[in-house]
């Protein structure tokens, strides 16, 4: 049998260390498959918000990124009502340097700082040239309607 | 030993390869019905009917549940154009999961695609077999 996998270790030193406002669990059925909460950053219009997301780890980890998906409804430029984030470490940018540390926190930063190119939510772009305040607030009102634990 | 994907996680890999046009064969397609589907059940599939049978410049529409279970439990499938073939209950368009070989032998890294191409391949295997008018549906 294998030594313990990389990324075992990499999810217990999360245990041990663990990042502000994100918390990760190892589902019981599937050692490479894990619950995800992410507490909305302050400053942002998901803040008071706790989102799930699940992660994957694929068999060729780390030569291939994690899969990740959030599994909360949330109205943001940079992720689709499926649930799908576009963030280039998951994609093309990936490195096998990377933890799962890694992409946690570029999805809490990607919360801070949304990119405005849209490709995955034109709903969102659509709404925020039209009237930014109007983008920001519908943002918000759907954090205090499914993000709420 | 390899770790078994979770159901969420399989079907967004199959989204991505159907959206992403990455089927090995072109005659067939599928996508989520619903593109908000959060749980990935409910989906349409096309299959182009091939050419040299009585199916050639056809296009077959179906639907495709992929149920709980799924990938242990193989999809839920029925055609909504009407087609004569030996799998399909004429009465409603379902693919009979005894009569299908690629549902009666299923395997959980089967998937969608080689569904889609099964039915096709059918198709081939049955190119004489008198076809309903085209455009009729179930």
């Amino acid at each position: 049998m294998a030594s313990t996998p990389g990324f075992y270790m990499e999810t217990q030193s999360f245990k041990e260390d663990p990042i502000a406002g994100i918390y990760i669990e190892p589902s019981a059925t599937n050692n490479h498959h894990f619950y995800v909460k992410m507490a909305g950053p302050s400053e942002t219009p998901y803040e008071g918000g706790l989102f799930n997301i699940e992660l994957f780890i694929p068999n060729d980890y780390p030569m291939a990124p994690p899969k990740v998906l959030f599994r909360t409804k949330i109205f943001h430029p940079n992720i689709d009502s499926l649930g799908r984030i576009d963030l280039g470490i998951l994609r093309d940018k990936w490195s096998p340097a990377f933890l799962i540390k890694t992409v946690l926190l570029a999805i809490k930063q990607l919360l801070q700082e949304p990119t405005y190119d849209c490709r995955l939510n034109h709903e969102y772009c659509n709404l925020w040239e039209a009237d930014p305040s109007a983008a920001f607030k519908k943002a918000r009102e759907w954090t205090e309607t499914y993000a709420n634990e | 030993m390899e770790s078994s994907v979770p159901r969420t996680f399989r079907l967004y890999e199959e989204l991505e390869k159907g959206e992403k046009a990455k089927l090995s064969d072109q005659s067939v397609s599928y996508g989520l019905t619903n593109g908000d589907d959060t749980t990935f059940t409910n989906w349409n599939g096309t299959i182009i009917g091939p050419p040299n049978t009585n199916f050639d410049n056809r296009i077959y529409f179906l639907t495709i549940r992929c149920g709980p279970h799924y990938p242990m439990q193989p999809p839920e499938v029925s055609f909504n154009s009407k087609v004569n073939l030996p799998s399909v209950n004429q009465a409603n368009g379902k693919v009979e999961p005894t009569k299908f070989s690629i549902f009666a032998n299923w395997k959980p890294d089967f998937d969608m695609e080689k569904t889609l191409i099964g039915l096709k391949n059918e198709m081939i295997a049955n190119k004489k077999l008198p076809q309903p008018a085209d455009g009729d549906m179930y």
